[in-house]
């Protein structure tokens, strides 16, 4: 089967654990910290979660990318966050740095988590990047509550999901 | 004497079912029993990792004041909750809370920092003033890891390196650090 290579416009959720969080001395949230975007020893590519593998609107498909997490064998912490990035200026940013290989984002669905998408020859140690990726591109952050507010849907597979 | 039979009878598809629904029973409790295991060795190593970057704090406190103290203590025990920590991560060993420790007295901050965790389990230490940001990933043996994004005159600067802590404190210097390291006047104290 071909591979389903995520979309420009299209968008991804990642998990943000508490210890990942940038806070402030007295641990208001106020962003994300570059190791957020850092892969483990044994990761061979960063995760996230694909939005437009569900169908229905933007927020719906956001909800839905949300719950897959929670619903994944990841902990999702009450204090833990979702950060949303979207694939072109992912794809930019990390593109642009020296020496980078082109990054691949496919749609790679995992046992517990049917929307996952890998983000493959990730860099596996370039903190100025992983700063800039913090501040910008995958800055717009949902806590607990705002994730919960989002509307509900079916979280039906899209045909994008589909590889059409 | 007659011998038994292996098989008596052939079981029916009902009690098949159930045989399997058993098993899976079987499964999922031992599933559940090994998770509980890691969260209590999980639980107890962080409650280690709490009490020792604790003391090595109350070792320095003279150094910090009282408030500070209460407050390093609260954040240690936010950072370091197991309802929110990821089992992924190791708890964070006595070396990075020693590095620390050390940058905070050596780079004499009154403006304390966030913390965080690295996927290894160094402590991290982030100082934010609006767009401007230090971020510093402490390593055993005083070694640290720094980035930082720096607006001034219009003109944004950004720049990372890794060395020593006197090595970070000289190379801040040049970028202004009292933006991170001190309360502007708009700023709570």
């Amino acid at each position: 089967m071909a591979s389903n290579y995520l979309l420009d416009d299209e968008r991804v959720v990642r998990l943000i654990p508490w210890g990942k969080l940038r806070k402030d001395e007295d641990d208001n949230v106020v962003g994300v910290l570059p190791q957020a975007f850092e892969l483990r020893p044994d990761e061979p590519y960063l995760s996230s979660t694909w939005c437009e593998y569900f169908s229905g609107a933007q927020d719906q498909q956001l909800r839905c990318a949300i719950e897959a997490i929670r619903n994944s064998n990841l902990k999702v912490g009450g204090k833990a966050q979702f950060a949303v990035g979207l694939v072109r200026e992912i794809r930019q940013l990390v593109d642009a740095r020296p020496n980078a290989k082109k990054i691949r984002i496919i749609h790679e669905p995992e046992e517990d988590n049917e929307a996952h998408a890998a983000m493959r020859h990730w860099p596996e140690s370039d903190v100025e990047l992983f700063d800039l990726l913090a501040q910008s591109v995958w800055s717009m952050l949902y806590n607990s509550e705002a994730a919960d507010a989002l509307p509900t849907s079916e979280c039906a597979c899209s045909e994008r999901g589909q590889g059409k | 004497m007659p011998r038994s039979p292996m098989v008596t009878s052939m079981p029916s598809n009902a009690s098949l079912d159930a045989m399997f629904a058993n098993m899976r029973d079987y499964r999922s409790l031992a599933s559940r029993s090994s998770t509980n295991v890691q969260a209590a060795d999980l639980g107890l190593e962080l409650s280690n990792a709490r009490a020792t970057f604790k003391l090595l704090v109350s070792q320095v406190s003279m150094h910090l004041g009282i408030a500070w103290l209460h407050k390093l203590f609260s954040q240690i025990d936010s950072l370091l909750d197991l309802e929110e920590w990821d089992p992924r991560d190791p708890p964070p060993k006595a070396e990075t809370a020693r590095t620390f420790i050390r940058m905070l007295l050596v780079l004499k901050v009154a403006r304390k920092p966030g913390l965080g965790i690295s996927n290894s389990g160094n402590l991290i230490a982030a100082w934010t003033t609006g767009p401007n940001r230090l971020t510093v990933e402490c390593f055993p043996n005083d070694r640290v890891r720094w980035v930082l994004t720096r607006h001034q005159n219009s003109e944004v600067e950004r720049a990372a390196g890794e060395g020593k802590i006197d090595r970070l404190k000289s190379f801040i210097a040049p970028y202004d650090p009292s933006v991170w390291f001190e309360y502007g006047e708009q700023l709570p104290a």
